[in-house]
This record gives structure tokens, sequence and C-alpha cells, in this order.
């Protein structure tokens, strides 16, 4: 048991090393620009977690990244490497505004299951092109879901500005949604709402899926070793496209959340990369489900504690973004290290010498 | 003179040993080829001999100084040079950019163009090469881009030339020209080493030939001195080491039929000619044949992974031509794939994972989409004592396992749904003895049970100990039938090397 033991000491340190190392960096960046990281860090995670709102507040910015998460790694756990969660985030945002804009006078449970139904219809329609594309055409999926996203973003861009645009508003948006639509906050003092509720359900879901069920199975041997997952049988082709669609799915609930709980309408450009920051946590969280939440919750907590610290010690949050590029870096250098034998490259090319 | 030699080189991965106690000399301006299956330990050995791996016991010589070869950069110092199988070449250069890559003609900082083309041109013409020095890579055909290869190793003033299964991604006519081309660089002073398991081009272009199998050296011999059918034999091995106790046992109705089966490679080469056979239930029929000559596709093509082009597939009186995997295993084939870790088992999951593979979504196992880790456990627990998978427990990972125990696996799993006929190919390969013999009554048992089996093995003395009849593959067609009980050794032997 003790080899157990050391696999899951070994599994908890992996992400952890990262973070640290990128907050280590960080604290270099901080004592360079005059501050004394101690105290920077210090506001940090008091702004973030010390207190009834600041707690709250963190759960509401961890919540859309618990989707785009999620989404993230459904897709990696089968080896599909679909970089399109933004885009298929912003075309399930834009549907759950229209239907919220659009029907009047449902009860709230039918217009918001209503709203939900479309985001999910229209991100798995999105992701279907990449989807098909990679099952059948074997078609790059990375290159095409990134292509993809430019799409999606100025195609809901152009529909907020023009045929959609809300009268007498300054910025590219749609019409408000009908309060009915709205998914409503738990109190006054936080933007926190019932999408997180949601985004749990859909962490719990994952975790069912990747454990219990038949597909969850399938999405492990094809993400393994996929010459194996087609020559037992399992249509990897047809597989790679229901995957992509699960993931588009997840992804286009991330986008309804914002619109439905936070922003009442579609906003053009409205992500500031939530789907980007999916890819992190995915890796960061190994692609397990409670994996990702944590990571998930952690890239809240930082996003949080960033305006705090701002406002504490002066600190600007632009520190947070440089923090997430690093704790990237640094997840980087450990999968080309454990792809490539980078460390064992190193040092045989030191011995020779 | 021997230009290279080595003395008990031994190499091991794990607990399995690919190079055992190697003695093996080359001389000077000699090409030697160098013979065996896959697997056999000739990769190992080059790569060896190029640095990129190191012994751990024994010595190299060369030029009769002990060596220690740690890089190929120290290997070409030493004037060895390695054609990969697979080239290592930039597609949007030029000929002449690709030969030259890291060493160019520097004039005043740049790099001096007119000066590269010279160097090359003079270069082609010294080896009597035809191409276009300007010509981009991705324009030229692969037998081009393999001499480019050979011009690179030469530019760097190499005289060891080793090339790694060099004809197997060439067309026939290339095939000619390469050997064409090893001869003159013999004759200019060179000495080549060329890893081939294909018998007729080691007789056409090699002066000495050295047989390895199972890691170890079964005869270095000069190639005039033999014929193909004996290299043949030295290769797939005369040593009968076990014998399987096996009943007369009359055979049944054919189940299992193929007609004109024929398939084509990326390089439009007809892999598998006119392949047809049939299988009677309680029967198993043998495919003997040097590796290479279309038992592989032949395989991939009845498990439904690659598509045939011509022909049928029957099975109890239904087309079963091109069906997918799952449609094969629902009709009830069990397959056993030749390579056991890229299509048989997923190392990376666990024994009992692997042990539902392909008939997961089945009942027990699967219930309304969800698993039954009950279920599944209990399977695997059953087939675990059932076919001896010598393992602590059922989770750890199948890549954890002996070869042996990984392929009881892959066979546990695809007898346990009981299938009418069962289609195995290399089931022993770098399998232990005792596993062996063990995979071997398995496959007995299942005939005696009154499955059709299809045994594909390039193991001579499996397929004359377990089948009751055998059929010949030589470059992708059946040239010979016989009952085992009625054919010798060496009329295989003859037959394999294509002379009927």
């Amino acid at each position: 048991m003790k080899t157990e033991t050391m696999r899951w000491a070994k599994r908890l340190a992996a992400p952890l090393i990262p973070v640290f190392l990128a907050f280590l960096v960080g604290a270099i960046f901080l004592i360079f620009s005059g501050h004394n990281p101690l105290e920077a860090y210090g506001a940090l995670f008091e702004g973030a977690l010390i207190g009834k709102s600041n707690l709250l507040n963190t759960l509401f910015s961890a919540t859309p990244l618990m989707f785009t998460g999620i989404a993230t790694a459904v897709a990696f756990r089968a080896n599909i490497f679909n970089m399109g969660v933004e885009g298929q985030l912003y075309l399930g945002a834009f549907a759950a505004a229209y239907v919220g804009f659009t029907f009047h006078g449902l009860p709230p449970v039918v217009h918001v299951s209503l709203c939900l139904l479309a985001a999910l219809a229209a991100g798995a329609l999105y992701a279907l092109i990449p989807g098909l594309l990679k099952g059948f055409l074997n078609a790059n999926e990375m290159v095409v879901t990134i292509m993809l996203n430019y799409v999606a973003t100025l195609l809901t861009g152009y529909l907020a500005s023009y045929p959609f645009k809300a009268k007498g508003v300054g910025f590219a948006a749609t019409d408000l949604i009908e309060k009915s639509a709205e998914l409503p906050r738990f109190s006054k003092m936080t933007q926190l709402n019932y999408s997180f509720v949601i985004a749990l359900v859909v962490v719990l879901l994952a975790y069912v899926l990747f454990k219990k069920t038949k597909l969850g199975y399938e999405i492990d041997a094809i993400g393994k070793n996929g010459n194996f997952a087609e020559a037992v049988g399992m249509n990897v082709a047809k597989k790679t496209v229901l995957i992509m669609i699960i993931s588009g799915m997840i992804a286009s609930l991330a986008g309804a959340g914002e619109v439905l709980g936070v922003h009442h309408r579609f906003i053009s450009d409205f992500s500031p990369g939530y789907g980007w920051d999916g890819l992190t946590i995915a890796l960061l969280g190994s692609n397990h489900p409670a994996g990702v939440l944590v990571a998930a919750l952690f890239f809240g907590m930082l996003k949080n504690g960033g305006s705090s610290m701002e406002l504490v010690v002066g600190v600007p949050r632009s520190l947070i973004d440089v923090i997430q590029g690093l704790i990237i870096f640094f997840l980087a250098v450990d999968f080309i290290a454990k792809r490539f034998g980078l460390f064992q490259t190193i040092l045989a090319r030191f011995r020779n010498a | 003179m021997n230009i290279i030699e080595t003395r008990r080189l031994t190499k091991r991965f794990g607990n399995m040993t690919a190079n055992d106690g190697i003695d093996f000399a080359v001389k000077q301006g000699e090409i030697h080829a160098i013979i065996g299956e896959n697997g056999a330990g000739k990769s190992t050995l080059m790569n060896m001999l190029y640095g990129l791996l190191q012994p751990d016991e024994g010595e190299i010589y060369i030029r009769g100084q002990k060596t220690r070869i740690t890089s190929p950069k120290v290997a070409i110092q030493l004037g060895i040079g390695m054609v990969h199988q697979h080239f290592k070449l930039v597609p949007s250069l030029t000929i002449a950019e690709n030969i030259l890559l890291s060493s160019e003609p520097i004039k005043s900082g740049f790099i001096d163009k007119k000066k590269s083309l010279e160097i090359v041109e003079r270069l082609i013409r010294e080896f009597g090469f035809v191409m276009n020095p300007k010509d981009r890579i991705r324009d030229v055909s692969v037998g081009v881009q393999q001499r480019v290869e050979i011009l690179k190793m030469l530019y760097r003033d190499v005289d060891i030339l080793i090339l790694d299964e060099p004809t197997a991604v060439l067309t026939p006519q290339e095939v000619d020209e390469l050997l064409v081309s090893l001869r003159h660089l013999k004759n200019k002073g060179k000495t080549i080493i060329i890893i081939t398991h294909k018998l007729g081009e080691v007789k056409r272009c090699s002066d000495t030939v050295t047989v390895i199998r199972h890691g170890k050296v079964v005869n270095t011999v000069k190639t005039s001195d033999v014929e193909e059918k004996d290299l043949a034999n030295m290769m797939v091995g005369r040593d009968v080491l076990l014998r399987v106790e096996k009943q007369e046992r009359r055979p049944g109705n054919v189940i299992y039929e193929v007609k004109g089966l024929s398939t084509k490679d990326n390089r439009g080469v007809k892999v598998v000619d006119n392949v047809s056979f049939h299988v009677r239930e309680g029967e198993i029929v043998g495919f003997a044949g040097v590796e290479g000559n279309g038992q592989s596709e032949l395989m991939k093509i009845l498990s439904g992974l690659w598509r045939a082009t011509e022909g049928s597939v029957t099975f109890m009186g239904r087309d079963i031509t091109n069906a997918m995997p799952r449609k094969l295993r629902e009709l009830g084939i069990g397959i056993v794939p030749e390579d056991r870790y890229e299509h048989g088992s997923c190392k990376t999951m666990t024994i009992a994972e692997n042990l539902i593979a392909g008939y997961h979504y089945r009942k027990p196992f699967t219930r309304w989409g969800f698993l039954r880790s009950k279920e599944i456990t209990a399977h695997a627990e059953r087939l675990k004592n059932r076919f001896d998978v010598r393992a602590a427990t059922l989770q750890q990972h199948v890549g954890s396992l002996s070869g042996g125990n990984a392929q009881k696996v892959i066979i546990a799993r695809e007898l346990s749904m009981n299938p009418k006929v069962l289609i195995v190919s290399q089931p022993t390969r770098g399998v232990d003895i005792g596993s062996i013999e063990f995979i071997h009554q398995q496959i007995i048992k299942s005939r005696d049970e009154g499955k059709a089996v299809i045994l594909i093995s390039s193991e001579l003395s499996e397929i004359m100990n377990l089948s009751d009849r055998i059929l010949v593959m030589y470059k992708g067609s059946v040239i010979g039938e016989f009952p085992a009980k009625d054919v010798t050794q060496e009329k295989l032997g003859y037959l394999m090397a294509g002379i009927p």
C-alpha cells in the first residue's frame, strides 16, 4: 500500500509544483517593482477568502471556469484537443440570450430551461463541425477549433452590433432578457447566482461519466490508445464526434450562465478568455473532475483576490495574468519533461561533456 | 580486417534481453546483411553501434580499437553512419540544403550557396547517383529521399554505412536501383551493413550474412555458400522446443471462407494478392512465411482494420468483407492481433478494464449505459484464474505485466465470449517458454471445442506443431497448401523462400 500512497502523493504534487514556482517567480517580479511579495500575496488571499462576501465572489469568479475546465477535460481525456471552448461558449451565450429576450410570459423554470436548451443545442451544433472533420476526415481538431473561435466571436459580435442591437445602448449588446429567464442571485451582497449550482452538477455528472459509464470507459480507452480502441470495435470516429458534442455543450453552458446569471443580455466580446483559462484548468486538474473543480476555484480565487490586491497594496491586477501565464509555462515544461524525457536528455548531455 | 567487431554485447530492457552476448564482425569493404524476424534484436544491435543505445555488457571494437560510442556524433566521428527506416529530412528544403544541413560552407558569415551546390554536385557525381540538388525533398520520390540520406552520411566522410530496412518503403524498381547504388558504394571502398528480412535482396547484394534470432547470433555465413531456404530456416528456427499434445480430430463444416482477397498499400503495391482459403469447425489453419510477405496486412483485413480492395470474406454464409471490428466480434469472431500493445491491449489501463474491452457494452458489464464494477471484477477474477494470469492485483496496468501474461489477458478476453472463429497472429512472440506452452494448449483446446482457428505466425515450429493444415505465404500470395502431417520443414523452407 506504500506505493499506492506514493502514487497519490505524486499525483497531488504534480500540479502544486508549477503553481508554487509561478508564485515564486511572481514574487521576483514584485520585488523588482518595489513591492513586498508577502504583503501582496497576503492581500490577494485575504481579498479572495476572508469574509463571507469575498468568499462568495470567489465562487462567482470560479463558475464559468468550472464549465470551461470540464468541457476541455472531457475532450482531453479522449486525446481530442478541443481548443474551441471559447467559441462554443459565445454561441451558447448568444442562443441563451436570444431565447431570453424573444419569449415573453413564460414561467421562470420553463423559460430558464428553454434558454439552457437553446445554448446546449448551439454548443452541440458548433462542436459538431470540428467533430465531424476530425472523426471522419482526420482534420486536425486543434487548428479547426481555434479558427472557429474567431468565426464565433465575430459572428456573435455582428449579431449584437446590427440585427439584434439593443436601442439606446452605447455598446454592442442585445436587449435585456426577460426577468423570467434570469438565473437568480443568492443574495444582494454577491453576484453569485444559480449558474454555480449548475456548474457543480456538471462537475458531478462528469465524475459519473468518467468513472461509472460505458462512454467514460470508451473515452478512457480512446485517449490512452486509439488504435486499441478501434481494434476492439469502439467506433472511434463516431465516438470522437460524440465527445466533441458533449464538450461543446458543457462549454455553451459557461456562456449561458454568464448571460442568464450576470449580464442579463448578450454583450459582444464579454468573455475575458474563459475558454482559454479552461485549458489551463483542465491541465492543472489532470482532467479529473475533482482536480478541475479545485483548479477552477483556485483560478477564481486569483481573479477575485487580484482586485483587492490592487486596491490594498497597489499592485496592478495584471500580475494575476503574469502568474497564470507562468503556471501554463511551468505546466508545459512538466509536460515536455514527461513526454520527451527532457531532464534525462539534459543530464545525459552534461555527463557526456 | 574486421572494421567492426563486438564481443559478448548484451542489452536488456527491463526483464527482456534484446541482445544476448552478441559476437559479430564485419570486414572492411563488404556488404554485410543482418537478417532476423521483427523483435529479433537487429535494430537494437545497430542502435548500439550508432550510439543511440548503450550496451549493458560487452565491448565494441572499431578498426581494432576498443571504443565507447556514446552518441551518434561520436559514431560519425568514427566513420559510422546510419540511415533509418523513417527518414530525417526537411521536406521544404532542397536536396543540397538537406545534405549540408549544419555543416554548410560559410562565406563572410553567410551560407555560400554557390559553393554548396558545387559540393553536392561533386558528391552526387562521385557516387554515381542521379538527382537534381535543387529539387525540394517534398517533390522527390521516396527512393531519391533515401539516397539523399545516404549522401548526407557520405558527405560527413562516413565509411561504414548502416541501413535499417532500407527496402521496406521502396517499390520494386526503387529496390533495384538501391541495390545497384550499394554495390557502387562498395566498389568505392565503403563498408555497408544492411538490416532486412527479405531474403531475395540479401542473396542479390550481400557478401556475408549474419542471422539473429531471439537476441542471439544463430550463424554468420558467406552469402555464396547458402541458399535462400537455408536462411529462411535459420531465421525461423529449426529447433523444435516444444511438442504439444494434439489428438487427431475430424474437422466439421466450413464456416469461414476467404475468396480472392487482395489489397494495396500506400505505395500502390499489392501486399495481399488474391488470397483464398477456408477454415472448418475444429480445425487450425496455419499461415507460414517469412515476415513481410503480406501476413500482417492479411491479419489487418481479417480484423476489420484495413480494407480489402478485391475479394470476399464469408462467415457461416454471411458476407463480412470489410466489416467493422465490432461487427466481427458480435458475429462470434475472436481476434488476437499481431501487435500486443498497439491493437491487442492498452498498456495504461488495468487488467480488469482490458479484459472487457470490445465486449464492455454487453450485459452483464453494462446496464443502461452504466458500468457494473462488481460484474467486471468477478469476470476478471474468473479469467485470471482460468488463464493463469500472473498478477498481484486486477487493478494493475497491463503494461506492468510480462509479455506472456499480457498476451494471456488478450487471449482470455477473446476466448471468454466463446467465439466460433478465433484469429490469432504471432501469439507467442517474445513470450516466455511457460506461457508459450499454456497459450499453445489454449489454442488446441479451442480447436477441440469445435472452434475454427486461423493462426498466423513466423515461428515455423509453432505453425508445424499446432496446425492441421498449413498455407505458405510469399509476396502476398498463398503459394502452397498442405495437410500438416504430410509436410517437412525442408519443403516449407523452400516455399517460404519462394521456390516452388
